[in-house]
């Protein structure tokens, strides 16, 4: 009896061993792989795309500028890849540049929204491009290695001090974890290498002990922040006329960063509105009535928030229970397509219920960029994912100005892109500027614009029920909400004079 | 920037928001008590059957709209639908751990938090899920100064039905009469021909249905996450031991009061409410080490 039951037994553990190995043999289903293997070089590489002719229509987020101005360094022209030459590429060793980065990409802990789609899926068109079309960068070919997080920051800083440590990468992309991404400079710094913040580029300007002390260099800002998220929901409180305001931010450090960003700007907007009362919800906080209600003990007029993705919804349909909709303007947070998605209802999105967007699809698409790669995505994952998420533009922007600095520079070497990108005229086409998308030396941060919108129902892209109301938004640039002044007071950054922070901000400015 | 100075009214409707928090935390730990009273196991996986009863509820109610009525009948079936999975894991899994020491029934049930969030992370997704709000359940009372969501009515009436369900289970039933000998002496209990093992089952199936009613029930609030769970337990955790392991009159009192506090907390000291919560443990625990009604006959 005993060993007929450790026969079937046996037999069971088999079948699940071998019901496991099918799954994980099942197949690959998208784009994201974890590790985007490049495309073997053409042997007659297609020529580069042209860039976008000037006729372009501008793009919704900026106006197009009255005259191009013309950068100190343009980028070398692509008229004839290099690959037939091999790696032109100076300190390269191997003929390939190798770039890691850690994100949930597989357990997908924020959804496929996030980092599936910007590390996997859309890094994964810029590299089939990038690679297949342009025969690489100055010939090299451009290998991504993705290690799955599980968007935890431990497991994120390990894979990145492993990664490290291994000397395999010549550079490094930030991960989606924001709580992680604040490890990594001093890590990355005192390996010599630089980090493009990617997703997670939060904390930039707060980055002081490691700016000062560490006197950290090898940081690059390429897209969105926090901070620009922060300050661009003063100016849409600031317009509505807001005097007392309410925060309920949550307890991590996307959030907190958001509200810092707030609360340093608004006051500058309102010298005579205040905040009146702040709540620290958890991340994944779900029953918000005693948190409106303490906040709504103090009478605010415009309540602000920093929840994200799908998490937003929660918060949307409880504030809409207060009853309070009507008469109090609520951000609600970085509204994303998981957030159109959670909103199941169309009477569910409660009047004066704002979010804040880093690159949403409907207002990118004038830009060339990203409009090349709206239509790469649709073309090749339009099926299941329908429309990219502005995360994935975060990625783009990141993969631009990493090229443009090796094809500016024509070397790995890390001093020389720290002095190209502090050289005040840098700049690089990414998917948010019409023209050139300019970096400010002082704390390496791309001049990108963040904006802020009321939420309306739309079911014209399913799954999704909402969208932004694009004519409600309100733009929040980097040149405008961190003027000079307080670029330099906020990072320590001697290597760059006052002389050469202008002169990004006059081509900021014109462009 | 805290409402320390709130008027009595603020208080008042903050007290009541709190009571609705605490109805949730029993109808968690309710069930998370039981177990432990009954069958002398910490079940760490409780928080993930609560979970489970979340996803299956937002999964029955597609927003093409089961009606006011239909919403019951919905949470119920979650329920049942998660009181039989029950049987699966008593009989599978957590029978043969009864005589295991502490740290392996821990271990175990642990090990069923990871099991089941990963299985519903693979079946469901990531992301947050949102449940339609039957029409009469959606909105907000008017109380004094404030407005409280009709939902956290809603979530106190459950938690006085479910404190009368299982007493009425335990002191009014020969089922409930069984339960209480098996927790004296279950060797005894089986040696009149009870078959305990089965008992043992039934009150995992109990606590399994409550666990999955609570779930559907918190869909009001319109919130589905894979966090859920863990969150869910670590507050029921608090809850069972504040008012004595196994006592369920005490995990009434303290979920009211657990909840009372955080609410209380938020206008306080917002950036460390959870603060008020623990230290209420650790002053209950100082003078009543047992807890507020451990150790009493339950």
């Amino acid at each position: 009896m005993f060993d007929s039951r450790k026969r079937w037994f046996g037999i069971l553990l088999l079948a699940l061993v071998a019901a496991f190995a099918i799954a994980a043999c099942g197949g690959d289903d998208d784009g994201g792989s974890t590790e985007p293997a490049p495309a073997a070089p053409a042997e007659e590489p297609a020529p580069a795309e042209e860039p976008a002719p000037a006729e372009e229509p501008a793009p919704a987020e900026e106006p197009a500028p009255a005259e191009e101005p013309a950068p100190a360094e343009e980028p070398a022209p692509a008229e004839e890849p290099a690959a037939a030459e091999g790696c032109q590429l100076e300190g390269i060793d191997d003929d390939s540049i190798d770039v890691f980065a850690a994100a949930d990409i597989e357990t997908a802990v924020l959804g496929q929204n996030i980092s599936p789609a910007a590390h996997g899926r859309m890094s994964q068109l810029w590299l089939d491009k990038t690679n297949d079309e342009e025969g690489g960068i100055l010939g090299c070919q451009v290998n991504f290695t993705v290690e799955d997080d599980a968007f935890d920051i431990e497991t994120c800083v390990r894979l990145y001090r492993d990664a490290i440590a291994s000397q395999e990468y010549d550079f490094f992309i930030g991960p989606t974890n924001s709580g992680c991404m604040a490890s990594l400079p001093s890590l990355t710094d005192a390996a010599g290498k630089w980090i493009f913040t990617g997703i997670a580029a939060d904390h930039q300007p707060y980055f002081d002990p490691a700016w000062s002390d560490l006197n950290n260099q090898y940081v690059a800002h390429p897209s969105v922040s926090t901070l620009l998220e922060g300050r661009t929901n003063a100016i849409r409180f600031s317009e509505i006329g807001c005097k007392r305001v309410a925060t309920i931010v949550p307890n991590y450090a996307y959030g907190q960063d958001v509200a810092n960003g707030f609360k340093d700007y608004f006051p500058q907007l309102v010298p005579d509105g205040e905040i009146v009362n702040e709540q620290f919800p958890e991340f994944d906080e779900d029953q918000f009535t005693p948190f409106f209600n303490a906040m709504l003990a103090e009478n605010p007029d415009c309540i602000m928030s920093a929840f994200f993705s799908a998490g937003i919804a929660p918060f949307m349909i409880q504030w809409d229970a207060t009853g309070e909709a009507e008469n109090i303007s609520v951000i609600g947070g970085l509204g994303s397509l998981d957030t159109f998605a959670a909103i199941q209802a169309t009477d569910e999105i409660p009047p004066n219920f704002l979010a804040y967007a880093r690159g949403d699809s409907g207002l990118l698409v004038g830009n060339p960029v990203a409009a090349e790669f709206i239509d790469r995505w649709v073309a090749a994952y339009g099926e299941e994912f329908p429309i990219p998420d502005q995360f994935t533009f975060q990625l783009l922007s990141t993969w631009q100005m990493a090229k443009t600095v090796m094809e500016e520079t024509g070397t790995i070497d890390p001093e020389a892109w720290r002095a190209l990108i502090e050289t005040g005229t840098f700049g690089f086409d990414g998917p948010y500027n019409p023209g050139l998308t300019y970096v400010n030396p002082t704390n390496h941060m791309a001049d990108t614009c963040a904006s802020t919108g009321l939420l309306q129902n739309d079911t014209s892209v399913p799954p999704y029920n909402a969208s932004y109301d694009p004519a409600t938004f309100v733009l929040g640039c980097m040149r405008d909400v961190l003027p000079p002044d307080e670029a330099v007071a906020l990072t320590a950054n001697d290597r760059v004079d006052s002389a050469t922070l202008q002169a990004h901000y006059d081509l900021a400015n014109a462009g | 920037m805290t409402a320390l100075g709130a008027s009595l009214e603020v208080y008042i409707v903050q007290i009541i928001a709190g009571l609705g928090q605490g109805a949730i935390l029993f109808l968690i730990a309710a069930g998370l008590t039981l177990v432990f009273g009954a069958l002398r196991v910490i079940n760490f996986a409780h928080g993930s059957l609560f979970m489970l009863g979340a996803y299956i509820t937002t999964s029955l109610t597609p927003d093409s709209g089961l009606g006011n009525a239909w919403f019951w009948l919905v949470f119920l079936a979650a329920g049942v639908i998660v009181a039989a999975g029950g049987v699966v894991f008593e009989v599978g899994f957590f029978r043969p751990i009864y005589d295991r020491p502490l740290l392996t029934q821990i271990l175990v049930t642990f090990a069923f938090v990871l099991i089941i969030t990963g299985l519903a992370r693979e079946f469901w997704g990531a992301n947050t899920f949102t449940t339609s709000i039957p029409s009469a359940l959606d909105g907000s009372v008017a109380i004094l100064s404030g407005r409280i969501p009709v939902s956290n009515f809603i979530f106190m009436g459950a938690a006085i039905a479910a404190g009368i369900a299982l007493w009425a289970i335990l002191y009014k039933t020969d089922l409930g009469r069984m339960i209480r000998a098996a927790v004296s002496d279950p060797v005894l209990l089986g040696l009149t021909g009870v078959n305990v093992r089965l008992l043992f089952t039934g009150v995992f199936v109990i606590a399994a249905f409550f666990a999955g009613t609570a779930g559907g029930i918190i869909t009001l609030q319109g919130s589905v996450n894979l966090d859920m769970g863990i969150d869910a337990i670590i507050r029921a955790f608090v809850v069972v031991v504040i008012g004595g392991l196994g006592s369920l009159s005490g995990a009434f009192i303290a979920a009211m009061l657990v909840g009372v506090a955080e609410a209380l907390g938020l206008l306080w000291v917002p950036q460390a409410s959870l603060a008020v919560v623990f230290a209420v443990l650790v002053v209950v625990l100082a003078i009543r080490p047992e807890g507020i009604m451990g150790g009493r006959s339950n």
